[in-house]
């Protein structure tokens, strides 16, 4: 046997064939994205201290990763070629049949995006065209790399040495100029200290070597503020102007040369790209939200010039301008040395642009078969059909208004509450203008005795009982004693007690104020935001003052004086015109002390007093006037300071005044009828630039608070169902399933009538998108149960709709839950695709969190439960297949819109790479089981675990505080998080730990 | 084999549409667009007021109605009044009666109001067209139009309708009343 052997070894492949075959195996393509995910989570932790750029340098362009500085280890690009090979080689090696074909349409997908990555890494051009208004460029700047360029002032023309060369000491020569250049030291980033002037300075310095001594700073974190910086020594043919330089970026006086008769500019520059053509800058425009200092939009017109031939266009945000393979982006914009508007053009040439835009296509349309193909035993097609239908279904409502307003005893604050008022960029009902700012005050949105709105009537029309009333929350302690409060229960001071105070605080206060934030204390800062809060508070409170009736007369030979009855209140307007009258009594006065001159100079004091609540501007109540279009809605002083006044705002003002006389007599019919000729009045001023409906919708909305009745019925289904014991009973399985689904239809309503109000998708915010995705894990669950019907996705429903609108109400109660969108977020388009796709996916990471969880606990506590076991890990694969889906055509739609925006797919920022967390969490998983890499219980525990992998992706990264999705960020629910992360990873490690010794346990019994 | 060649003619065919969805769809060179125009020039019918003049004489808007008014609100202590107040003085007399001035002062003092129109308008000269009006009480300027601060001007157009409000001076040396006679 052996002889045969040795005459006929076994035909070994050859060496490719084999490499392939190693590369093509899951475990290899399984411990790649396992070192993946690694360095994506270690990358994007280290932005937080390296910044963006010099991160991504590090972890994710990098071949080779050096952790601690000393060991070697493969980084992000080597391990993505692994991948890219590997799945070729599975492409090629693998048999294709029917079966496989959604995965192999996938892994096809995949390896276009790496490879569009690939050209991208390689081929592509970056980098901002600054331009002022007026000016022109043809050119456009890298980011990071630097040049040295030395310009021949009378021809333009120019040679340029890049960045590498001039940090070696090698003289830089060319015939173009005739001094040779040669570099002493060269600084990333260059800290200029002024010389002292009576400090002798050495004869062969020249320039601004003279003026300054040059020395390393510190690298930025954001690359782009590093200022690089040059010493160099000249040895040209003029004796007088050799010696050393220095010259840095962005210098104010340019260094000039003179040899031979002719003069060089030397500069130290980000690295120029030519460009065939030109862009001159004819105006740049920024729109701001009315009221607001928040953008909505930026916008250049520009004029592209090339071989004489000159066409006008127009860049702005999410829509750039692409020509001859550039694209230009509306980035940002500055403010030039003379306060002319610079506007900064984002510009890329890429060749791999396409590849991202096919590649989703081929992913989403390959995910999509190979669920179709698994679905059916699992959770079944008409779920797939329902989930995919899901963000095409925005209703629309229509309601019908009814009133009855004779016979009433009580104030009624139903037209009050409507009348439109334009607050942080939006027009809103007065109600919920009014619970913003209660919730900011006193941390509710309506006090113990009273609603917001009627809070808002007191403070507007009564302020001697709105001063007493207790409504800052002040729950610090030490804020109370800081300013000599007395401690009261429950926390609530009134603004009278606070603004005492206060104000003999005012020069700790000041002291604060001129300290710079981070240096200051919780309670230091607490109290600067109290102050503020008291000032917005007063501010508001005097917003009507000019037509309150609080001018009153009680001695008759004045009231005669001053042609009005004794006893008459008349408002500041009315005393305008007796100021004249007022002022000569002033003079003729007596010193005080008798009570006819008190009574002159209580009046003329009060005036003045009065004239101060002219800036007051918050309460924007009085709609554009005069045909004059715009949205900049004003406050009634505002009216009058700016001319803006009309006959119908002089109407509309003495019908306030009206009211404020109904409100303050208690007569609640003339209050009732006069608040409605208001809100009339209000609505026929605004005309067109207002939907009533929406106003009706959203005062609505507030009054019935639809999340807080969602909540009560997930948790009434969870109550249900933990009473009836799950799956035992079919009355309370029964009971619980209808308090879901009523909890579902009031969440969707809710949620509808905020796409309708906001007219936008709602997932633009993180309070948002925590309502979205409960709705959706609710409806996911749903579907689990329809098919299961035995109580399991009752309560996974109710488990995370509770969980989240819980969450919900804590960011609620934060105020302003409908801000307005930043300029670059204010695109329905890719908010309606990118980030409802997202969204749900994280719906469906939880769904598949939850359900691992009940497997895990299951496995523990009824293992005999085989077959209930068995239909649970297949729920669990389905629902990690479905939430793969979605977070992978997400997070690229994610990059698409990036592109279109800024004009890069992928910029590593800590919320993508949050996104890619989860896709390659769950790539890892499911590749995991498939290789039979990972048996049930880890899988499980794995999918467990992918609730803390969302909720850092979700929330976790907006804590990192980089970034660009700054939309995102919040603070305070670190803590939280970590908990949360924590007793999860107790749970399944506790899980894990128990099952493994009963494991052992029996293999030992068996043994 | 067959499968791959199908495949790659697929994914050949979704590249095409891409880049052709790309190439029909580029954001190329599109023309500026001027800004939008003003919302409609038609402004609410002005109500019925009556004026009484210095003199006692009673004017009403509905006995003006086919001249374009000028309700212009001053007062003798407000310097920039004053120093437009000849520019607009001879922008109403150019239009030989199609334009009125109603010049309401806001003044606390009659008096004052009057020796600031004798120094606008000599004894010797005349303002043609023009109808001094003493706001007694401020009826007309705050409680009629929020008018609190001066110069302001409200126009009224020939039709009797309120065209437009000028907050602070107006140009009056090139203002073209031909557009509001109608």
């Amino acid at each position: 046997m052996t002889d045969i052997r040795k005459k006929h070894p076994p035909k070994r492949p050859p060496f490719t064939r084999s490499a392939l075959r190693f590369l093509a195996r899951t475990d290899v393509f399984f411990f790649a994205i396992l070192w993946l995910t690694v360095l994506l989570v270690a990358g994007t932790l280290a932005q937080k201290t390296m910044g963006l750029y010099r991160a991504q340098e590090t972890y994710f362009s990098s071949w080779i990763v050096w952790a601690g500085g000393i060991v070697p280890l493969p980084g992000a690009t080597p391990v993505m070629g692994l991948i890219f090979f590997g799945l070729l080689a599975k492409l090629f090696l693998q048999p294709w049949r029917r079966e496989r074909l959604g995965t192999i349409i996938v892994h096809g997908g995949a390896l276009f995006l790496l490879f569009g990555g690939f050209l991208t890494a390689q081929f592509s051009a970056e980098g901002a065209m600054v331009i002022p208004e007026g000016g022109s460029r043809n050119y456009i700047a890298a980011y990071h790399a630097r040049e040295l360029a030395v310009t021949d002032v009378e021809t333009g023309a120019e040679i340029v040495f890049s960045q590498r060369v001039l940090k070696d000491s090698a003289p830089l020569s060319d015939s173009f100029f005739p001094f040779p250049i040669k570099p002493i030291s060269y600084f990333s980033n260059v800290a200029l200290e002024r010389r002292e002037e009576s400090a002798a300075v050495p004869d062969d310095l020249h320039g601004m070597a003279r003026v300054f001594r040059m020395t390393d700073a510190p690298r930025e974190r954001e690359d782009e503020m590093n200022r690089a910086g040059l010493i160099f020594q000249l040895d040209g043919p003029e004796e007088s102007e050799n010696g050393r330089y220095a010259i840095f970026e962005s210098m104010p006086i340019d260094q000039t040369i003179t040899a031979n008769g002719r003069e060089y500019i030397i500069s130290l520059r980000k690295k120029r790209t030519y460009l065939p053509f030109s862009i001159r800058l004819l105006d740049f425009e920024k729109q701001v939200y009315p009221g607001t200092n928040t953008p909505r939009a930026y916008r250049s017109d520009v004029v592209l010039a090339e071989d004489g031939r000159e066409w006008p266009a127009r860049i702005q945000m999410n829509q750039p301008l692409r020509y001859k393979g550039y694209t230009f982006y509306q980035s940002s914009f500055l403010q030039g040395p003379a306060g002319e508007e610079v506007t900064v053009l984002a510009t890329v040439k890429n060749i791999g642009r396409l590849f991202p835009y096919i590649a989703s296509i081929i992913i989403c349309i390959g995910l999509l078969i190979h669920l179709v193909q698994r679905l059916p035993p699992l959770i079944g097609k008409a779920a797939l059909l329902f989930l995919l239908c899901l963000p095409l279904g925005v209703p629309g409502q229509a309601c019908a208004e009814t009133h009855d307003g004779e016979g009433m005893t009580v104030l009624s604050y139903d037209s009050f509450a409507r009348i439109p008022v334009l607050h942080e960029g939006r027009i809103k009902p007065l109600d919920t203008f009014a619970r913003d700012f209660l919730t900011t005050f006193s941390g509710r949105a309506s006090l113990p005795d009273m609603t917001a709105a009627a809070w808002m009537a007191e403070l507007l029309f009564d302020q001697k009982a709105a001063y007493r009333r207790p409504v800052f929350d002040i729950p610090n302690p030490d804020v109370v004693s800081a300013i000599g409060l007395a401690p009261r229960k429950g926390h609530h001071y009134s603004f009278l007690a606070l603004s005492q105070a206060l104000r003999k605080n005012m020069p700790m206060l000041r002291s604060f104020q001129e300290t710079p934030r981070e240096s200051l204390s919780a309670a230091q800062g607490q109290l600067l935001d109290l102050y503020a809060k008291t000032l917005s508070y007063f501010e508001i409170s005097r917003s009507l003052s000019l037509i309150l009736p609080d001018f009153v007369v009680g001695d008759p030979e004045l009231a005669k004086k001053l042609g009005m009855a004794p006893g008459q209140a008349l408002t500041y307007q009315d005393m305008i015109a007796k100021r004249a009258t007022l002022g000569g009594l002033i003079t003729d006065s007596n010193a005080p002390g008798t009570g006819k001159d008190d009574e002159v100079l209580r009046l003329g004091f009060m005036l003045q007093l009065f004239d101060k609540d002219r800036a007051s501007a918050i309460l924007r109540i009085v709609p554009p006037q005069w045909n004059r279009g715009g949205e900049e809605w004003l406050s009634p002083w505002q009216v009058l300071e700016s001319g803006a006044g009309s006959p119908e705002t002089a109407s509309f003002f003495e019908t306030l005044n009206r009211a404020a006389r109904a409100y303050r007599s208690g007569d609640a019919a003339a209050w009732h009828k006069e608040t409605q000729t208001a809100f009339a009045e209000s609505i026929a001023m605004a005309g067109q630039t207002l939907t009533p409906l929406r106003l009706f919708i959203e005062y609505h909305y507030n009054q019935l608070n639809p999340f807080h009745i969602s909540l009560s019925l997930y948790g009434a289904a969870f109550m249900t169902l933990l009473v009836g014991g799950i799956g035992l009973r079919r009355q309370s399985r029964f009971a619980a399933l209808v308090f879901l689904c009523l909890g579902a239809l009031v969440h969707f309503a809710g949620l509808a009538a905020r796409i309708y109000i906001m007219a936008r998708p709602p997932v633009a915010t993180l309070y948002e998108s925590v309502l979205f995705v409960g709705l959706i894990g609710v409806l996911f669950a749903l579907v689990i149960e329809w098919r299961g019907r035995n109580g399991l996705g009752v309560l996974i429903g109710a488990l995370i709709g509770a969980t989240l609108q819980f969450i919900g109400t804590r960011y609620a109660a934060e105020g302003d839950t409908m801000g307005m969108l930043v300029a670059v977020l204010n695109t329905n388009f890719w908010l309606a695709t990118h980030v409802v796709t997202i969204t749900i996916g994280y719906g469906c990471c939880l769904v598949a969190g939850v359900l691992a969880h009940l497997y895990l606990l299951m496995r523990l506590f009824a293992p005999e439960e085989t077959d209930r076991l068995g239909a649970l890990a297949g729920n669990i694969l389905a629902a990690g297949l479905v939430a793969l889906l979605f977070a992978t055509v997400g997070t690229i739609l994610g990059g698409i819109w990036a592109d279109q925006s800024w004009g890069r797919f992928w910029g590593w920022d800590p919320k993508e790479n949050g996104a890619m967390l989860i896709c390659l969490w769950l790539i890892f998983l499911l590749h995991g089981r498939i290789a039979g890499k990972l048996k049930p219980v880890p899988f499980a525990m794995g999918m467990a675990l992918t609730t803390v992998v969302v909720a850092l992706a979700w929330f976790g990264v907006n804590l990192l505080g980089v970034g660009l999705h700054s939309y995102g960020f919040t603070k305070g629910i670190a803590l939280n998080l970590a908990l949360f992360s924590g007793a999860e990873i107790l749970f399944v490690a506790g899980i894990g730990l128990a099952l493994w010794r009963r494991t052992a346990g029996a293999r030992e019994a068996g043994t | 084999m067959r499968p791959k060649i199908i495949a790659f003619a697929v994914l050949l065919l979704l590249a095409g549409a891409a880049a052709s969805y790309d190439w029909w769809h580029r954001p190329a060179l599109t023309a500026i667009q001027a800004p939008a125009q003003m919302v409609s020039k038609e402004g609410p019918l002005a109500a019925d007021r009556v004026f009484t003049d210095t003199k006692g004489t009673v004017v009403s808007l509905k006995d003006l109605r086919g001249r374009v008014v000028l309700l212009h609100f001053w007062a003798s202590w407000c310097a920039t009044c004053l120093a437009e107040f000849p520019d607009l003085l001879r922008a109403v007399a150019a239009q030989g009666g199609d334009v009125v001035l109603l010049a309401v002062s806001i003044d606390d003092d009659p008096s004052a109001m009057n020796r600031a129109i004798d120094r606008l308008v000599p004894p010797e000269s005349e303002a043609p067209h023009t109808v001094w009006i003493w706001d007694e009480g401020k009826d007309i300027s705050l409680r009629g139009f929020n008018v609190l601060r001066t110069p302001e001007t409200v126009v009224i157009d020939g039709a009797g309708r309120l065209r437009d409000k000028i907050a602070g001076p107006g140009d009056w040396a090139t203002m073209d009343f031909t557009a509001l006679s109608g």
